[in-house]
């Protein structure tokens, strides 16, 4: 905690099974000046959770196979433990409900993918200098 | 009265006439009596008189049938006893009734019931003039013909006759009534016996209350013969006089003949009221049948194994073209050296040689028919004849290939879909990687036209896999009642800005087509925008697209017109078909699309080249009811 406290760079959690995803989401992340950890399974990052509180946690919906809705997990888990953490969820297949589901959980921004790294960027910025 | 008078009036009868006292003795008699009882010896005669004597001198004028054979020969007499008022004794008469008279009278009566029942009169009415005429030409004052219900064991009056229309009157109510079961009374006797019952003077039948009616009515004698049809008893004709009248066994024959004449009558009758009735059923069940079979709506041929036709119903009249009579009798070639007539006549054919049944399956030009055929086994004195029955299953087999087609295209959608969807993850990566590729080489000018033409075939590629989802997608369609004056709208708006890049103008006609419609108007804004968006495309630029719209009782059209090149006739059969597309570019789903979801609204979508120019795509949506929602 106090080796958080000393930093000043912000703390973003990246969730996604997709390895070569991950890798270049924290590596443009990292580019812009924040301190990036990456996870691809639900009980990793909610390890990570457990250890770290994350300023901005990105996650994709899906982590396992069909029809898995992780990160909406994810989503509920932050939302209990850290106030002030936000959190994007990132989809290749969301629909309506789950998007709904998503913000009733507490998601702060719902994403479809595929979407351009600065978008994405651009939304954590905003969310981050509320 | 002097004894002279007495004498006098005694001899001026020719025939035999005496006087008894109060003791039987004969105090007076005439000349003919003197001879008349030198003949007769046998003692059953002396009997039968003595009998009616007797009757006499208890006060009551009697009557009676005396059949004597007199010196070998059969002969018949009728007795008069009269009692003399203060009882003192009784005058006696004898009259002989001509044998030969009688003979030829039993036989005209069979020829005359024979006459009355060849008419064509009711039962009831023949029965009251057979009656009539037994009773008159036999000298009874009454008669009822009864009929046995064998199954409830009683006799029923089926008619009567009373000479004196007084005592008609006053009996047939009281007779109408009676249920005389069988072994019961005179009737019910006869019945039991199948034998001729005769009471010579009912008054001594105390035990009958039938008895007490016949009196009141003067009636004495009774006589009850059964109706014989073979063993069976059909009904009792029962016969009353007001003279005493004793029976011989001759005139019990001869009744007996009468009854089974009567019978024989009564059953020729009773078989030919049966035919008449059954012929009338046979007629109403023909008629009834016949009804039936031309409702069928199925083609019904009945034909003989020679191939002509004996019989057919109207939908079967209405496929050959002709009518019922002109075809009954045509062979089944006749009808037309074509389908389905060439098949059908194959077919009786084989059926005829083979016996068993067969089905085939007949087309010609875009119809076609189910036929199956069957042998209808004939009588002996009936030929064979084959059933032929029709079934056009040209729609069915339409419906079936459109279920087909729908259920192809539901699995190829699942499969795009499931494609598409796995795609966009690898998709977001090569953009993310691209993105990063471009921050790493910026600077240099080469590298970063690279990349963006990279990010073109991107943006390219994202909209394919986004047209395909929305192509494939499996929905559950959210129907409800709405206008699509709004959803027209609504997709208008969203290609304006479109429009406005093309320098294309959208001009909307009579939107105000204010109908209700079954729609899920998310679902329903993709049809107008991407038949708007083709439209665009296809424009010239200046030109205007236009979208009309109609409606009548059943349905509401809005056609989306363009002033491009119009399709090409080789490409109308095709331009719904996923892929299909001739623009540079395009992916060939956005017509496909517009028919999968009028489909899923019960509408209908074609597409044609305005004869003026431009390509024309036309949407019918059914109507919600008839109902308008008021603006």
């Amino acid at each position: 905690m106090s080796q958080q406290e000393t930093q000043t760079a912000e703390r973003i959690l990246i969730v996604d099974d997709e390895d070569l995803i991950v890798g270049a989401m924290r590596r443009y992340f990292q580019g812009l000046g924040y301190t990036v950890d990456s996870a691809y399974e639900l009980e990793e990052a909610q390890a990570l959770l457990g250890n770290y509180q994350y300023d901005l946690v990105i996650a994709d919906l899906r982590l396992t196979g069909i029809g898995g809705v992780e990160g909406l997990q994810i989503v509920a888990d932050v939302h209990q433990k850290f106030a002030r953490t936000r959190v994007i969820l990132l989809s290749a297949f969301g629909t309506p409900e789950i998007e709904r589901e998503s913000y009733n959980r507490g998601a702060d921004a719902f994403l479809h993918k595929p979407k351009a790294m600065m978008e994405i960027a651009q939304v954590a910025k905003t969310l981050l200098e509320q | 009265m002097t004894d002279d008078l007495v004498e006098a009036l005694l001899e001026a009868s020719p025939d035999p006439v005496w006087v008894v006292g109060r003791d039987g003795a004969v105090i007076a008699f005439n000349q003919a009596y003197a001879r008349w009882t030198a003949f007769v010896q046998e003692e059953g005669a002396v009997t039968s008189w003595k009998d009616a004597q007797q009757r006499a001198l208890n006060g009551r004028a009697v009557v009676m049938d005396a059949h004597l054979v007199v010196s070998g020969v059969e002969r018949n007499f009728a007795v008069h006893a009269h009692p003399v008022k203060d009882g003192s004794g009784a005058v006696m008469m004898v009259r002989e009734i001509a044998a030969g008279g009688r003979q030829s009278a039993d036989l005209s009566i069979e020829l005359a019931l024979n006459r009355l029942f060849a008419s064509d009169e009711s039962l009831g009415d023949l029965l009251a003039g057979a009656l009539e005429f037994l009773c008159v030409a036999e000298q009874w004052e009454a008669g009822i013909l009864w009929l046995a219900y064998e199954n409830e064991g009683v006799l029923r009056a089926a008619g009567s006759w009373f000479s004196a229309p007084e005592t008609a009157e006053r009996l047939r109510p009281r007779i109408a009534g009676l249920a005389i079961p069988l072994g019961r009374g005179i009737p019910g006797r006869a019945w039991a016996h199948s034998d001729v019952v005769w009471v010579a003077d009912i008054l001594d039948e105390s035990t009958l209350h039938r008895g007490e009616l016949a009196a009141a009515a003067g009636l004495h004698c009774v006589v009850a013969i059964p109706l014989l049809d073979g063993e069976r008893v059909a009904g009792v004709l029962e016969l009353f006089a007001q003279a005493v009248r004793p029976i011989s066994e001759r005139r019990k024959r001869v009744l007996l003949r009468t009854g089974q004449a009567l019978a024989r009558l009564l059953e020729r009758r009773r078989a030919e009221d049966e035919r008449k009735h059954l012929l009338t059923l046979i007629e109403r069940k023909g008629h009834e049948w016949m009804m039936t079979f031309d409702s069928i709506e199925l083609p019904i041929f009945l034909v003989t194994v020679g191939g002509s036709i004996a019989r057919l119903n109207r939908a079967a009249c209405g496929l050959a073209g002709g009518g019922y009579d002109d075809l009954l009798g045509s062979s089944i070639l006749s009808l037309g050296d074509f389908e389905p007539w060439t098949t059908i006549n194959d077919i009786v054919a084989a059926v005829s040689d083979s016996g068993v049944s067969c089905t085939a399956q007949i087309s010609r030009d875009d119809r076609m028919w189910d036929v199956a055929a069957s042998l209808l086994a004939g009588t002996e004195r009936e030929e064979h004849r084959v059933i032929v029955v029709l079934r056009e299953i040209t729609e069915i087999v339409g419906l079936q290939e459109s279920v087909r087609r729908g259920e192809q295209l539901a699995a190829l959608g699942e499969l795009v879909a499931g494609v598409a969807h796995e795609v966009r993850n690898p998709l977001f990566g090569i953009g993310l990687t691209v993105d990063l590729l471009q921050e790493h080489l910026r600077g240099d000018k080469t590298s970063e036209e690279l990349t963006s033409d990279l990010r073109k075939w991107l943006v390219r590629l994202n909209a394919l896999m986004e047209k395909l989802l929305e192509y494939g997608k499996t929905w559950t369609i959210d129907l409800k009642p709405g206008r699509l004056q709004d959803v027209v709208q609504q997709a208008v708006d969203a290609c304006a800005a479109r429009a406005a890049d093309a320098e294309v103008s959208i001009e909307v006609i009579g939107n105000g087509v204010d109908r209700v419609v079954l729609m899920d108007g998310a679902r329903l804004v993709q049809v107008f925008e991407n038949l708007l968006m083709n439209a665009i495309q296809h424009s010239p630029r200046g030109n205007r697209v236009t979208i009309a719209s109609s409606s009548d009782a059943n349905e509401v059209e809005y056609s989306v017109r363009d002033h491009g090149p119009g399709f090409r006739p080789e490409d109308l059969p095709r331009v719904f078909q996923p892929f299909f597309t001739r623009r540079r570019g395009g992916t060939g789903l956005g017509l496909a699309i517009v028919q999968r979801i009028t489909d899923e609204h019960g509408g209908i979508v074609t597409a044609e080249s305005h004869p003026a120019g431009g390509a024309v795509v036309h949407v019918k949506i059914p109507l919600y009811g008839a109902a308008e929602i008021s603006s």
